[in-house]
């Protein structure tokens, strides 16, 4: 990293978290404005309700606008775009166990719907459909050990109450 | 050896990969008869990685790396390495990146979604580290372009504002439509500033002097403790 941009007395800040700078100023009759190295940031979210045909979600940099968003999966992603819309999503809270106030807010972000345009079409695949998830490994371990100890009860009914290395 | 073509597209995902993959192995000297032009294809064929266009599966990671509880990757771009690239080089290198970036967030998002560990999370520094170094080569290029041009670095240089109490600071210049005289915000903002703060300002700077002195003595009178505390000790 470089070190010599980073103040004194600052904690680090990475990159996709920081401000993008502001574009120049623009003047009439001055060419078009152009972003060679875009600093924006999009990922794509698994929408939590039922969403129409061709609709994806993202999840993406607070200051970017709808045609930002346009551009930006039509430029880089080569994706068709109907239309955009964002919305300001506020961070959840939770709430102290004991004292009622909040406490480590998430942070707050900006949500986009992306419709593609006629006759596309995508659909959020399924990371784990082949593999078991680490819930389902953790509850065959404690079946399986459950099972085990309900075949090893018989042998050792009249010992139970011996430490197990007695038995 | 010719290398898989599935490696090389990861190497340049933004993490260079391991050298075995980057450095192809010395090959036999081939027979003369062959043709050079066959030769020469043989060669760029190793290099040559074709966009593979996936749309917005792009934004997720490989297949095989599914569900693993590790993925393999190498160390960030260093500095010195993208100072060799050509701009246009760069520029590739960036959205390649970008893509890469993308790639990660998206699946960690997913994992977390689904409650699962996040195989090698530090992908994501990588990347970003890589990135950051790019943005300062760019940097550099600018700043030798423009002082070569102008004499000038293009950075906005600083100026010397005063605040509604009449007191002056250091500030970042910032582009304007209107020069700094004429715009109404800065007048409404400033309009109260006068010779009248010219006694106030005076008391401030005699408080801070006083202040200073006052360390300066109880450094001193430190400093003299000391010294006495030491006079009979023998240094060698």
């Amino acid at each position: 990293m470089s070190s010599y941009k980073l103040p004194k007395f600052a904690k680090y800040v990475p990159l996709w978290k920081r401000t993008v700078p502001q574009y120049p100023l623009y003047w009439k009759g001055n060419p078009q404005l152009r972003v060679f190295m875009p600093l924006f940031w999009m990922k794509m979210v698994k929408p939590e309700e039922k969403v129409p045909h061709g609709s994806v979600r993202f999840e993406v940099h607070p200051q970017m606008t709808k045609y930002d968003i346009k551009n930006y999966l039509e430029k880089i992603y080569q994706v068709p775009v109907q239309s955009v819309a964002t919305e300001m999503v506020r961070g959840k809270e939770r709430k102290h166990p004991t004292y009622g106030f909040n406490i480590q807010p998430e942070d707050n972000f900006k949500m986009a719907t992306v419709q593609l345009a006629v006759g596309h079409h995508f659909e959020f695949p399924e990371l784990f459909k082949a593999k078991k998830t680490s819930a389902e490994k953790s509850t065959e371990d404690f079946r399986k050990a459950v099972n085990e100890s309900r075949r090893e009860m018989p042998k050792i009914w009249d010992r139970m109450d011996l430490p197990p290395w007695f038995r | 050896m010719a290398v898989p073509i599935c490696r090389i597209l990861r190497s340049c995902t933004g993490i260079v990969r391991t050298v075995t993959t980057r450095i192809a192995l010395p090959r036999p000297i081939q027979h003369c008869t062959q043709p050079i032009s066959q030769n020469e294809t043989l060669k760029s064929r190793q290099i040559h990685t074709s966009c593979h266009r996936k749309d917005l599966m792009e934004f997720f990671d490989d297949k095989e790396n599914w569900g693993d509880s590790s993925v393999k990757v190498g160390r960030p771009w260093k500095l010195d390495e993208l100072r060799l690239k050509s701009n246009t080089d760069l520029h590739k290198l960036w959205y390649v990146l970008l893509k890469e970036r993308n790639m990660i967030m998206t699946m960690e998002a997913e994992y977390k979604r689904q409650s699962e560990l996040f195989p090698s999370p530090e992908r994501l520094e990588k990347v970003e580290e890589s990135m950051e170094n790019l943005l300062d080569v760019v940097a550099e290029r600018d700043r030798a372009y423009h002082l070569l041009e102008t004499g000038e670095t293009g950075e906005p240089g600083e100026r010397v504002a005063t605040n509604q109490l009449g007191l002056h600071y250091i500030r970042r210049c910032k582009e304007h439509y209107v020069p700094l005289e004429y715009s109404r915000k800065f007048k409404k903002y400033t309009r109260f500033n006068g010779p009248w703060q010219d006694k106030y300002k005076q008391l401030l700077r005699e408080k801070l002097l006083l202040n200073e002195r006052h360390v300066y003595k109880c450094r001193r009178i430190v400093e003299e403790r000391r010294r006495k505390a030491l006079a009979d000790v023998k240094f060698e």
